[in-house]
């Protein structure tokens, strides 16, 4: 309670003795924040998105024209011993022919498929991969799998589009890397920033400090308010920076659905969620009050003469 | 109640501020610290307030070891002693009664008890007409005065007052000196630096003499 008293008047100095300098450093926190917002926003979604692909992703196994049902079960068999699927079906010629002419149909309604044509689709396993292993690990897995399972005679070819899968679940993978990286180096250069906005807090009060000290001040007593000011700088700059990158993902998005029209359509993104959102303004506040304490660490050691 | 053993004070450049010092001092006396400019009269109160550490030698103050303190230690120290700094150490943008409030502030005290301290202590000293002014605007008397309401309000056990009349006119500074001497009464220890030798001849009070950084007791 009484820190907090102590703190609405360091904030009051702060706002009103040194406010060009107060306000410049929110802009700048603000701003990094806003980086840091972008970026969790655009991981998010790209982790999103793989999530919305991968409940569509099948695994197909189309078998040779003339395999036996037998030698189909001990393809099965295989397959379902690898434990990599969550979902294994069959599909036979009869099945996929009349799949390929509905979805033709609803495609080209004139489109006709003449009856007594050979039916040319081979009988086939659509398998649905395990949740767990959209990672890198879990493809290069698969492509083992795959490769492995071509050379069953009996297997004519394995498609999932493994190129594309391969090549997002790896760009997923360093944009994760790069982008906690460029949120570690963000969130120095913010506690540096609220550190020298603290220090100047600090020279401007310094006498006082020192008459505190000597009339019996606690360590706390004098450095609280300060790393309660870096707390609320980290704060206010997070909640800002939220809002903002809130508008700034809102014009991306309706810009992007004008341009793109159906593809678009298809694609569905989200801001930030309020659990992050929270979590970043807590990781404000958090980051501030270290900036603070970092740079109060040799504020006062109680011999007023030996701070000299 | 306070001794001091062997405490040398060197500043750098070899200035030996206090040589040798050996001092022991009763609760409830009321002690002149006197000496020309320059014998090392604030530099001793820097060490007797914890405001310094000796170079060597032993403080005790009140059963504490004042030079060997932890810093988490000394801020129960400066509660139990009042200092009248020769600076004063105000605080500039704080108003008369915040300044003199500060020592029960820091302690967390009641709000409705330090404002009702920080009156007496003002009116002490004859400042309740300016307790809203703030100290640029007080001449330096006046603040002196501030500072020394300040060293009270808490009920020290020990107060230290090093030139408190100094920027004072003759009956101010008996007028000061009067209340000094009441706070004694009431079981303060007080210390008082000055250089005002008729007063001190006309108080006989005890007086430690110091000189070139040399301490001597007068019998
Ligand atoms: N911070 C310091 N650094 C270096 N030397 C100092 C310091 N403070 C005091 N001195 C030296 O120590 C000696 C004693 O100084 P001190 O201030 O204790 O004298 P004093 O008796 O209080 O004098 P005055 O009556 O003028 O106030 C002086 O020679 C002074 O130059
Ligand atoms: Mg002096």
């Amino acid at each position: 309670m009484q820190y907090l008293r102590l703190f609405f008047q360091q904030l009051y100095y702060s706002w009103t003795k040194k406010l060009s300098l107060q306000l410049t450093t929110v802009m700048v926190l603000t701003g990094s924040f806003l980086a840091v917002g972008l970026t969790l926003t655009a991981l998010q979604n790209f982790y999103k998105a793989v999530n919305t692909v991968s409940d569509k992703f099948e695994v197909s196994v189309y078998l040779e024209d003339n395999s036996e049902d037998e030698k189909a079960s001990k393809v099965k068999k295989i397959i379902e011993s690898s434990g990599l699927f969550s979902e294994v079906r069959f599909i036979d010629k009869e099945q996929a022919l009349n799949d390929f002419k509905t979805k033709m149909k609803s495609h080209i309604p004139s489109f006709i498929l003449e009856e007594k044509e050979v039916n040319p689709l081979p009988s086939s396993f659509s398998l649905k991969m395990k949740k767990e292993l959209n990672t890198k690990a879990g493809f290069e897995q698969l492509n083992r799998f795959a490769s492995s399972l071509l050379t069953e005679t009996q297997v004519d070819d394995v498609s999932y589009g493994q190129a594309w899968m391969e090549k997002y679940a790896s760009f997923l993978q360093t944009y994760k890397t790069l982008s906690f990286g460029f949120i570690l180096f963000l969130l120095a250069s913010v506690i540096l920033i609220i550190g020298n906005s603290i220090k100047s807090s600090i020279s401007q009060r310094r006498k006082e400090i020192e008459v505190l000290e000597l009339v019996g001040a606690t360590k706390a007593y004098i450095r609280m308010p300060f790393i309660l000011e870096g707390a609320f700088l980290g704060f206010l700059s997070a909640s800002i920076s939220i809002l903002l990158s809130y508008f700034v993902y809102v014009s991306i998005v309706t810009t992007a659905k004008q341009n793109m029209g159906l593809l678009a359509a298809d694609i569905s993104v989200s801001f930030l969620n309020a659990p992050l959102c929270a979590l970043m303004c807590f990781l404000g506040a958090i980051v501030g009050a270290m900036g603070a304490a970092i740079c109060i660490q040799r504020l006062n050691t109680g011999w007023a003469a030996v701070n000299e | 109640m306070i001794s001091f053993s062997h405490v040398y004070k060197t500043y750098p450049g070899a200035n030996h501020a206090l040589v040798d010092v050996n001092l022991n001092i009763d609760r409830g006396d009321f002690i002149f610290l006197t000496g020309p400019s320059g014998a090392g009269k604030t530099t001793f109160f820097k060490l007797l307030s914890g405001f310094d550490k000796p170079t060597s030698g032993n403080i005790k103050v009140l059963g504490d070891h004042v030079n060997a303190l932890s810093s988490s230690a000394i801020p129960s120290f400066r509660k139990k002693i009042g200092v009248i700094y020769q600076d004063f150490k105000l605080i500039d943008d704080k108003s008369v009664i915040e300044n003199v409030s500060l020592p029960l502030k820091v302690q967390g005290a009641k709000e409705k008890y330090i404002q009702k301290r920080a009156e007496e202590v003002l009116d002490q000293v004859s400042l309740s007409h300016k307790h809203r002014a703030f100290p640029v605007q007080l001449s330096g008397g006046e603040q002196q005065r501030v500072a020394i309401a300040r060293a009270l309000i808490h009920h020290p056990s020990l107060l230290i007052a090093d030139e408190p009349t100094g920027n004072l006119d003759p009956s101010l500074a008996e007028e000061i000196m009067g209340l000094l001497e009441k706070v004694n009464a009431q079981g303060t220890t007080v210390f008082v630096a000055t250089h005002d030798l008729e007063m001190v001849k006309r108080k006989k009070k005890k007086q430690v003499q110091i000189s070139a950084g040399v301490v001597n007791a007068v019998p």
